[in-house]
């Protein structure tokens, strides 16, 4: 197979055979990258049975958790009310499955390994194609009466609900939140909300989680899927980079202009109002810059400025709070 | 690491207050210090230059007795939190001998705060300390404002080995004495040991 360095666009020739499952790492004899090199992806499926960019498939649920007993639960109790679920241990996986498999709702614990689950949140919720997927956070909250949370502490999920009410609350709450949605739910629990005896964990099902590796995974953006799914054909090589390493760039990067901001507030204001951040903020926006090429790697800096991307992120939303929109 | 003051007879331990920029890492030493017995206290002194701060000042708390005849006197530090002054967190870490971590417990400031946890574990490495060994107590902060992170929450992010923890109002000096109490006894605890 022949691969293109991403980097410095150098032909690898890889032999197929000694490509894993899991990839195979080498190193591009020219800039030195370290690439991970996967087999092309199976033939798409008929497409009847693929969901297009923001098409949903309104039976699938995912559910991502980085325990397998609770994970297990919650996939007994939808499993039996008619929904297909997509299990997910990480924060990676989630991010991946919820663009592959399109799931109208996902069901995620905040501190998820990898990239946390109020990380993915925000990811799910920014982009356009995922931005429809409903979700709700997994908490585990006793004291209501003390931390009621509020909508506007969800991270932009939809929901959340606590961990002592899966049993009993969990069909209902989704019923509810696909109500709210506008969206016909096709789970059996839509028909009817199916009241479950609490269920007492069973102890063969305790399996402490693995910690696997970070996997290498290509981020694989909008553009891209939309390229795969109108020419079938397989992709020629998978060159991956791991995507943990760039939600945490895209995190430093968030940091960088949140402590810009906390520290510059009346000049944050006065850039936004009068469209002139970039000017007004420059030698603090040029010592972040120079902060965030020192911690990330030359291999993220190629894949895409998220720097740059934090910084109009940040100015959007501020944007809308002082009411610029 | 500690030092030793034959002439006061007094063991000093350094105790570094770690966190997010604006996190309430300066209010917790400024609330000590009000509190504090002003015949036992040295002076509070304040590094700052444009941009960045630390708040200094050591004192001898009675209460704790001594060390085999030597007293414990206790200097509190502060480090810029911002994430631009990483070379100024690494020099107040020289030589430290207990942490506490301010987090601040706004949504909008987790990453933030996981960020800093994060570069505390590197800096203390750097200097040869290991995160999981050194006398370290967490508060988290600023839980009277209404956007807070639940504390099941930000405790399974920020401290997953679940260290001694307290919540916090640092201005009104809620949790303030009980996160120093807490890593002033881990850190006796270390100095008995060795002496």
């Amino acid at each position: 197979m022949i691969v293109n360095c991403p980097k410095c666009k150098a032909k690898l020739k890889v032999d197929d055979e000694k490509i894993k499952p899991d990839g195979l790492k080498v190193r591009c004899p020219k800039c030195q990258v370290v690439l991970l090199v996967r087999m092309p992806p199976q033939p798409a499926p008929p497409r009847e049975e693929r969901y297009a960019p923001g098409e949903f498939n309104r039976k699938k649920i995912l559910i991502a958790h980085d325990g397998e007993v609770i994970r297990t639960a919650i996939e007994d109790i939808l499993k039996e009310a008619g929904y297909e679920v997509i299990p997910a241990s990480d924060g990676v996986e989630a991010i991946l499955k919820i663009e592959r498999e399109q799931p109208f709702l996902a069901l995620l614990d905040v501190a998820l390994p990898k990239i946390y689950g109020f990380e993915v949140c925000k990811q799910v919720k920014s982009r356009p194609e995922t931005k429809g997927t409903l979700i709700m956070l997994l908490a585990s909250i006793y004291d209501a009466t003390r931390y009621k949370r509020e909508p506007e502490s969800l991270y932009g999920a939809d929901d959340y609900i606590e961990k002592h009410h899966i049993e009993d609350s969990l069909l209902l709450k989704i019923r509810q939140l696909i109500e709210r949605s506008g969206e016909k739910p096709e789970g059996r629990s839509a028909e009817k909300t199916v009241e479950r005896p609490v269920a007492t964990p069973v102890l063969s099902q305790i399996m402490k989680t693995e910690e696997k590796p970070v996997s290498f995974e290509k981020v694989v953006t909008r553009g891209e899927l939309k390229e795969e799914e109108l020419s079938r054909e397989p992709v020629p090589s998978h060159i991956c980079i791991d995507a943990a390493a760039i939600e945490k760039a895209r995190r430093f990067a968030r940091i960088i202009i949140s402590d810009i901001a906390l520290y510059n507030q009346r000049l944050v204001e006065e850039g936004i109002r009068n469209d002139n951040f970039y000017s007004l903020l420059g030698s603090e926006i040029h010592e972040g810059r120079k902060l965030y090429n020192s911690r990330v790697t030359d291999e993220i800096i190629t894949h895409g400025d998220y720097y740059k991307q934090a910084i109009d992120e940040f100015i959007e939303k501020k944007r809308k709070t002082i009411g610029h929109a | 690491m500690s030092f030793i003051n034959y002439s006061s007879r007094e063991i000093n331990c350094k105790i570094v207050y770690y966190g997010p920029g604006l996190g309430g890492k300066t209010t917790n030493l400024q609330y000590i210090y009000k509190k504090t017995n002003p015949e036992h206290k040295g002076k509070l002194i304040s590094l700052a230059t444009e941009t960045e701060r630390t708040l200094f000042f050591d004192f001898l708390p009675l209460a704790l007795g001594d060390i085999r005849g030597f007293k414990v006197r206790f200097h509190l530090y502060t480090v810029p939190g911002q994430v631009f002054y990483d070379a100024s967190r690494k020099l107040i870490l020289k030589g430290v001998d207990g942490i506490v971590f301010v987090a601040d417990s706004q949504i909008e400031r987790m990453e933030a705060n996981i960020e800093s946890v994060e570069n505390l574990r590197v800096n203390l490495q750097e200097q040869g300390y290991d995160l999981d060994k050194i006398p370290y107590s967490m508060q988290y902060n600023k839980r009277d404002l209404p956007n807070i992170a639940p504390l099941d929450e930000i405790n399974k992010v920020l401290n997953p080995r679940n260290v001694t923890w307290f919540e916090a109002v640092a201005p009104e000096g809620t949790g303030v004495f009980d996160t120093l109490k807490s890593v002033a006894k881990q850190a006796l605890f270390e100095l008995k040991k060795k002496y």
